[in-house]
């Protein structure tokens, strides 16, 4: 009988299973895989790699290799070679556009001609190393070069370095930052909401949450375009504090870091105040009045008897916003300024503007480790499952 | 009970099947008022004379959001694409676009030769530059030396979050004359002196998204001087009755191509369509909505003065005007772009 009914659970969680498997476990698979790939040089030009294969910068450049460019870029179909061209402009700009040339160059000069006159006269860099050494680089099939690079870092002929300024490690931080702001912003305001809807008789509670919720029905983008107008230095709040006398010149509101964190705060709000009014509908009034029967001031109440009931519903919220808003994109492009891009950004453009796929994926592997730390991390400080167990074990 | 579940199950293969083997022709471009216009001098007109149905719908660009399509195999589910240079560029080295067959293109001679590439014809010109409000400024800049000098023009200046056209006029501002600038852009000197001019007004710099919010930065008097793009300045004007102005001198200006997407089903009437928007007859009619240009030459030839004069290729506008280089963006787009966030973020 029991192995029927774990038999029946299994049946009834396997369409999650599967869902979850699709949607969530096989696109992180293909999305790490796509970090690590490498094999758009190597399909394209075969012959030419293994003419490069004994060949170290240090000596010159074997004469085969000139006229196995030739045969591979006449073999290869274009579309293979242009992507071979996207991958070697990642690792030298302006191969691309080199190793395109170099496909035309072939196609009109005879096949009688020498292949080294016809690359060299096409561009002179075709002499050099240079561009034969990132051939042999990026032969892969598989690479780090992409996951290192989401981190600022590249190898060179001693270890690995660091890239310029470190770019995304700045990214990372600011956008942890962001979302970590934004979810102690929505907390503040949120639980004063949260029990002062939970302290209402339902009937009256509704429709008070019904307005919570009516944000959620706008666009974000209409949101985000609203704030502008507000916050702008002609905009409503500048000119009513103006006319306040409160300051003197208009505040910049937006186009920066204030601007990102009213308008994503106020977005996110109704995530944050919807799970705790939830918990703290639960809490029995009777439990706070008969603590303060016993002797407990007002905080005392709130600290030690209200507060810990509703940890669930807090830590559902801080988890729901914090979430949320790191993948937040579309906000700070609008709000933000030059500082205050977030990850989603710098996805969009490696994986649109750079055609760089691989880095947009490494990109996000990077991230959603570091978002797994901060979420368990998160976990730990607020132990959500430790009062829903014991929840569950009040019965 | 047993028909009835064939009949449903017809019904549904017929759901299913029915829009996927008959798909109208799908144009993309790139929305707003831009897109109205293209409705009113293209997509309607075709199908009025042709009778093939026209579907368009907008995208915020990127070759990559090209490749996804082509990449998934099968219908790529668009089929004409209105794209800039640099996508046009890469995007057939790559093999996602079907090649143009120019035995089509009834008035190719009349194209000006920037409108014609294997995969690619030429539907508008364009021009970025620096645009701003007489109604405030007065005299206003005169050249791109102007926009880097806050003494003598006080006030926030606003580009796109990106080193395109923002490289180039920082180039310009500081005396290379134009047809050096990509030259000096090629070596690593030249990158670290465009820098170095836009890091000498950046504490006055705003950022913006969108082609739109440039306008109304400068409309809401947020920015004194935006770089911008040409046919939104005219807009604003005739629709807002605003007083800006763009400056020629300059300005850096674009064709935009029309491009038909590999595995398209609909490539005849897609090329058919491309070739009715390629038409000097049809051409003239979109200057006078949005002020871009027609690459048709017997088009430009036929506008209006008042209209000819707001559009990049009037000759008196590509006076000190700079012609935007593709390929050395489609060879510079990532480093130059990661060196411009590093800039903004510090």
């Amino acid at each position: 009988m029991k192995g029927r009914g774990s038999g029946a659970t299994a049946v009834l969680l396997l369409p999650m299973l599967l869902l979850l498997a699709a949607t969530l476990f096989l696109p992180v698979f293909l999305m790490f895989l796509e970090s690590v790939r490498d094999v758009e040089v190597r399909s394209a030009l075969p012959q030419t790699l293994s003419a490069l294969s004994e060949w170290s910068p240090s000596d010159p450049l074997p004469e085969a290799a000139y006229s196995a460019l030739r045969d591979d870029l006449a073999t290869s179909d274009p579309s293979v070679t242009g992507r071979a061209a996207s991958r070697l402009n990642i690792a030298l700009p302006g191969a691309r556009t080199l190793l395109i040339g170099a496909a035309r160059a072939f196609a009109e000069a005879a096949p009688s001609d020498d292949p080294k006159t016809v690359l060299v006269g096409q561009d002179p860099r075709w002499g050099g190393a240079q561009p034969w050494q990132t051939i042999v680089r990026v032969q892969g099939p598989w690479t780090d070069e992409f996951l290192l690079a989401a981190v600022d870092l590249r190898r060179t002929s001693d270890g690995v370095a660091t890239i310029g300024g470190g770019l995304y490690r700045k990214i990372y931080i600011r956008t942890f930052t962001v979302a970590i702001a934004v979810t102690g912003l929505c907390l503040l305001l949120g639980l004063p909401v949260a029990a002062f809807l939970a302290s209402l008789p339902r009937q009256r509670a509704v429709p008070l949450l019904l307005l919570l919720m009516l944000p959620l029905w706008t666009s974000v983008l209409v949101r985000a375009m609203a704030w502008i107008l507000l916050l702008q230095s002609s905009g409503l709040v500048n000119e009513v504090l103006m006319a306040l006398r409160l300051i003197e010149a208009p505040l910049t509101l937006v186009f920066n870091r204030v601007g990102v964190l009213v308008a994503m705060t106020h977005v996110l709000l109704p995530f944050m105040i919807l799970p705790i009014y939830n918990s703290m509908r639960t809490i029995p009034r009777r439990q706070l009045l008969a603590a303060g029967s016993l002797g407990a001031t007002p905080p005392v109440v709130f600290r030690r008897v209200y507060l810990p009931q509703c940890r669930s519903g807090i830590a559902a919220g801080c988890l729901l916003v914090f979430a949320t808003a790191s993948g937040y994109y579309v906000t700070p492009a609008l709000v933000g300024g030059g500082s205050d891009q977030m990850l989603g950004t710098f996805v969009q453009l490696a994986a649109l503007r750079y055609s760089n796929q691989p880095l947009a994926a490494a990109l996000g592997v990077v991230f959603l480790c570091l978002f797994l730390a901060a979420i368990g991390a998160l976990f730990l400080l607020l132990r959500p499952m430790k009062t829903l167990g014991a929840e569950l074990a009040r019965g | 009970m047993k028909r009835t579940l064939v009949l449903a199950a017809t019904v549904g293969l017929l759901a299913l099947q029915g829009p996927a083997s008959a798909r109208d022709l799908t144009i993309i471009s790139w929305g707003g008022n831009f897109q109205d216009a293209q409705r009113t001098s293209y997509f309607a007109p075709f199908t009025a004379e042709t009778g093939i149905k026209v579907v368009d719908d907008s995208w915020e660009g990127g070759v990559g959001t090209i490749r996804t399509r082509v990449e998934a195999a099968g219908d790529p589910g668009w089929d004409v694409v209105h794209g800039e240079a640099e996508e046009v560029n890469i995007g057939c080295a790559e093999g996602l676009y079907e090649p143009i067959d120019w035995s089509k293109i009834a008035e190719k001679d009349r194209l000006i030769p920037q409108a014609i590439s294997k995969c690619g014809v030429g539907a508008i010109t364009w021009s970025a530059g620096i645009a701003y409000d007489q109604d405030k400024l007065s005299p206003g800049p005169t050249s791109a030396a102007d926009f880097f000098d806050t003494q003598k023009f006080p006030g926030k200046r606003a580009i796109r979050k990106g080193p395109k056209y923002a490289l180039e006029l920082a180039l310009m501002g500081d005396g290379v004359p134009p047809e050096k600038v990509y030259e000096t852009l090629s070596t690593p000197e030249g990158v670290d002196r465009a820098f170095a001019k836009l890091e000498s007004i950046k504490s006055d710099l705003l950022f913006f998204e969108s082609g739109g919010q440039a306008i109304q930065l400068l409309a809401s008097g947020e920015a004194t001087m935006v770089l911008a793009f040409n046919g939104r300045v005219t807009a604003a004007n005739q629709t807002d009755k605003r007083n800006f102005k763009f400056m020629w001198p300059s300005s850096i200006f674009a064709v935009d191509s029309w491009v038909i997407l590999k595995n398209s089903p609909n490539k005849e009437a897609a090329l058919k369509f491309i070739d009715f928007a390629s038409r000097a007859e049809q051409q003239k009619i979109l200057p006078t909505l949005v002020a871009y240009g027609p690459t048709n030459t017997v088009a430009a030839s036929e506008l209006a003065p008042e209209v000819a004069g707001e559009i990049p290729t009037d000759p008196k506008n590509l006076v000190g005007a700079l012609a935007l280089d593709a390929n050395f963006w489609s060879d510079n787009i990532q480093p130059l772009t990661e060196r411009f966030n590093l800039f903004t973020a510090q």
